[in-house]
């Protein structure tokens, strides 16, 4: 049966482009359908208008929104529709290469322990903990493929949380330190925990034909204007397009996947930037709209088999949805405690931090309660957003601040001290309060029910990050930063989604089997984040590019191989 | 009082002000821009010296008025892009802004003392339904003017990132890449 494409990708961010760069480099025609525009290094400056205050890179709340409930401290839901409250934006970068462009690529790899969590430390009350139906020694490789594709840079140091690696070292050295580095690794050693360089998806010379990183101090929520970051666009479509076998759509919004009697995918209906609707039809569909979306697509997307739903006979689909738990912290250190000829070097903008700990990655210890998961804490500086800095500092102790003293404390915030936050990372426990479901009232300006995601979260959550930004916060005390503070909260950071699709091997408790193809339909594969049945406890950027690399190996093998090698042997 | 009272009160005052009406110069609007941004001459006035008192100009440090704050949310007003309810709220502060002024002291914000200014925002901030959260949205507008790139019209000569020693990021945005023309 002759089709369009072999293979028919929604989404172009780090789940669609490993799909479309090797499924296209194996010789199979590949078509990406992405809803945003696509911009290029041409389109990205530093600019926080743009990027963070008047948000060009998402879609309008007034045509497409989401609505969001929060768990009430008396009980119940309380309600938000985004188009209101914009604060609760779920969009994260709706644009060609997804929200990979704006990421700060923190780059961490899960552990092995992360695969097996209920079988190392058993079943958590209210929590839906499971094992993985893949172990890390099946995603190594991918962890490892995308060091040298996507270009991930670093420093291999022994420490007791190293996960097993297949080459010993990154294929990158690090990037440029900042002197603020040396001071974690001196306040580590004298506590006797270990500081690790942490691997960041930014090339920290030429390669790939791409351009090194400038250290220009922007990274994230900007667009890389060199290159240097590995975002799906830069470092996969790019190359997957100059090869002639994958082709993208900007613009195109796809509304529904339509499937016949036997409940087969049959085509991708869509609207193109002029807003005609259109369909594309092909052999196998990849969905990775990012979680939200993803599995919003699938419940707007019924069919004769599947009237709750695409894949959603088990009623799965949006369940178990994820975010990064965990807590934060900072910390000030002034220019003025350092020696003159130190402070200018302190002053710079630019070099990156690049330091985290592992050493809670399992917490062992009697006062905190059993041996449990923790997770990782990351140092980094302070955003530079000035207009964002500068809205913080409004706040008095006794009301707003305004006038003279607001502007010295303006020129006190700027001028006289560097920030060092904390970023703790745990696992956000799957909880059945945490889903993506349909809204019955709002709709998109196509006139299609737009996701609704209820936030619970388990108290667990909020423990061990407690826990995790504390220990930040004695190594910045450790420095001798002053005005240290940390915390946790249940709010979750909503550019850092993953779940609601998890993978399995029951159909009854999971949508998609260990290939991450869906149970119940035999052309589909989803390969954004939605897939993770737990998050672990580092950002998951580099897991979701692992495996959708790993993925798109299956979807080759089933497609009858590489045609290249099949050619040559 | 009444609204009867207050349009006199108002006009009165306006009158008084005429000759010192700021002029107001438009920016070199892009085409999507229209329409009318909704405010008399004298709210105009009135948002210009709410906004100096918020940020005023120093021999050393720039104040809403060197940032060209005004001008700054001028253009928010007359952008087809910000939302209607958004611009309600904003024309709205600024009308409070004078019915408190005459609730206390009987004259239009533009004819107070110092003190006086600072007791009306004050009362604003604590007493007024949304009076400290359209502060706080004037202070974060000056902000904007302050410190975005100079190429949308505020922080002239990069003032604002002068005074404060902020480093900005590169590349900067040229005036065909602004975020509106993307």
């Amino acid at each position: 049966m002759s089709h369009d494409f072999d293979v028919c990708v929604i989404g172009s961010g780090a789940g669609g482009g490993p799909v479309a760069y090797a499924l296209a480099e194996a010789g199979y025609s590949v078509v990406v359908l992405e809803k945003g525009p696509w911009f290029t290094e041409e389109d990205y400056y530093k600019d926080e208008l743009a990027c963070c205050i008047r948000n060009a890179y998402t879609p309008d709340l007034k045509e497409q929104s989401h609505v969001v409930e929060t768990e009430l401290d008396e009980g119940g839901w309380r309600r938000r529709e985004t188009a209101q409250d914009t604060s609760w934006n779920l969009w994260n970068g709706n644009v060609v290469g997804g929200s990979s462009n704006f990421m700060s690529g923190f780059f961490h790899r899960l552990k092995p322990v992360d695969f097996k969590q209920l079988s190392t430390f058993g079943p958590i009350e209210g929590a839906n903990v499971v094992d993985w139906p893949i172990s890390y020694d099946d995603l190594e490789p991918y962890y490892t493929k995308v060091e040298h594709v996507v270009g991930v840079s670093g420093r291999v140091v022994d420490h007791p949380h190293q996960e097993p690696r297949s080459t010993p070292d990154f294929p990158y050295p690090p990037t440029a330190e900042h002197p603020v580095s040396g001071l974690i690794d001196q306040a580590c050693d004298k506590l006797g925990v270990h500081s690790v360089p942490m691997p960041r998806a930014i090339l920290s010379k030429p390669d790939l034909g791409r351009q090194s990183c400038s250290y220009n101090g922007y990274c994230g929520s900007y667009g890389c204007a060199t290159g240097a970051k590995g975002s799906s666009r830069a470092a996969l479509l790019n190359h997957a397009v100059a090869g002639g076998r994958c082709k993208i759509l900007p613009d195109s919004h796809v509304i529904r996947l339509q499937s016949d009697s036997s409940g087969q995918i049959t085509a991708v209906e869509y609207r193109d930037k002029n807003d005609v609707v259109k369909h594309i039809d092909a052999a196998l569909y990849v969905v990775a709209c990012q979680a939200v979306e993803t599995s919003r697509l699938l419940l707007n997307s019924t069919g004769e088999k599947h009237p709750h739903g695409l894949a959603n006979n088990s009623g799965q689909v949006g369940k178990n949805l994820l975010f990064a738990g965990g807590g934060a912290g900072s910390g000030r250190l002034r220019y003025a405690d350092f020696p003159a000829e130190k402070r200018d070097e302190m002053r710079q903008i630019g070099p990156f931090i690049n330091r985290s700990i592992y050493d809670y990655y399992v917490i062992d210890d009697a006062d905190f309660g059993e041996k449990q998961k923790g997770g990782t804490i990351d140092f980094v500086h302070l955003h530079p957003n000035p207009v964002s800095r500068a809205t913080r500092q409004m706040r008095g102790s006794d009301g707003l601040l305004w006038g003279k003293p607001l502007k010295r404390r303006l020129e006190q915030h700027f001028r006289e001290s560097s920030y060092i936050k904390i970023e703790a990372f745990c696992d956000w426990l799957p909880v059945d309060d945490c889903f993506v479901s349909l809204d019955s009232k709002v709709r998109d300006k196509w006139d299609m029910p737009v996701a609704k995601a209820r936030l619970g979260f388990h108290v667990r959550n909020l423990q061990v990050g407690w826990y995790l930004a504390s220990k930040g916060a004695e190594v910045l005390k450790a420095m001798g930063a002053e005005n240290v503070v940390s915390f946790a909260s249940g709010s979750p950071p909503l550019n850092l989604m993953a779940g609601g699709c998890r993978f399995g091997d029951d159909p009854e408790t999971s949508v998609l089997n260990a290939d991450c193809r869906a149970h119940d339909v035999d052309n589909l594969y989803i390969t954004d984040g939605s897939f993770m049945p737990s998050a672990g406890s580092a950002p998951f950027t580099w897991t979701i590019y692992a495996n959708a690399f790993r993925v798109a190996d299956k979807i080759i093998e089933r497609l009858g191989g590489n045609k290249f090698q099949s050619l040559s042997s | 009082m009444d609204r009867r009272h207050f349009l006199k009160i108002t006009s009165a005052g306006a009158a008084a002000t005429a000759a010192t009406t700021a002029s107001l110069p438009l920016f070199a609007a892009p085409a999507q821009r229209s329409g009318d941004a909704g405010l008399s001459d004298q709210q105009w006035q009135t948002l210009d010296a709410v906004l100096d008192h918020l940020f005023p100009s120093e021999t050393e440090a720039p104040g809403a008025k060197d940032v060209k704050a005004l001008h700054w949310l001028q253009t928010v007003l007359l952008d087809d892009e910000t939302d209607e309810i958004h611009k309600q709220f904003l024309r709205a502060g600024v009308a409070q802004v004078d019915e408190t002024s005459l609730e206390l002291y009987q004259k239009l914000f533009i004819a107070l003392q110092q003190d006086q200014r600072e007791a009306v925002l004050r009362n604003m901030e604590k007493s007024k339904q949304q009076g400290r959260a359209w502060l706080q949205e004037m202070i974060r507008y000056i902000f904007e003017a302050l410190l975005s790139d100079p190429v949308y019209g505020g922080n002239p000569q990069a003032a604002g990132w002068i005074w404060l020693q902020h480093i900005p990021g590169f590349p900067r945005p040229p005036k065909e890449k602004r975020y509106f023309l993307l």
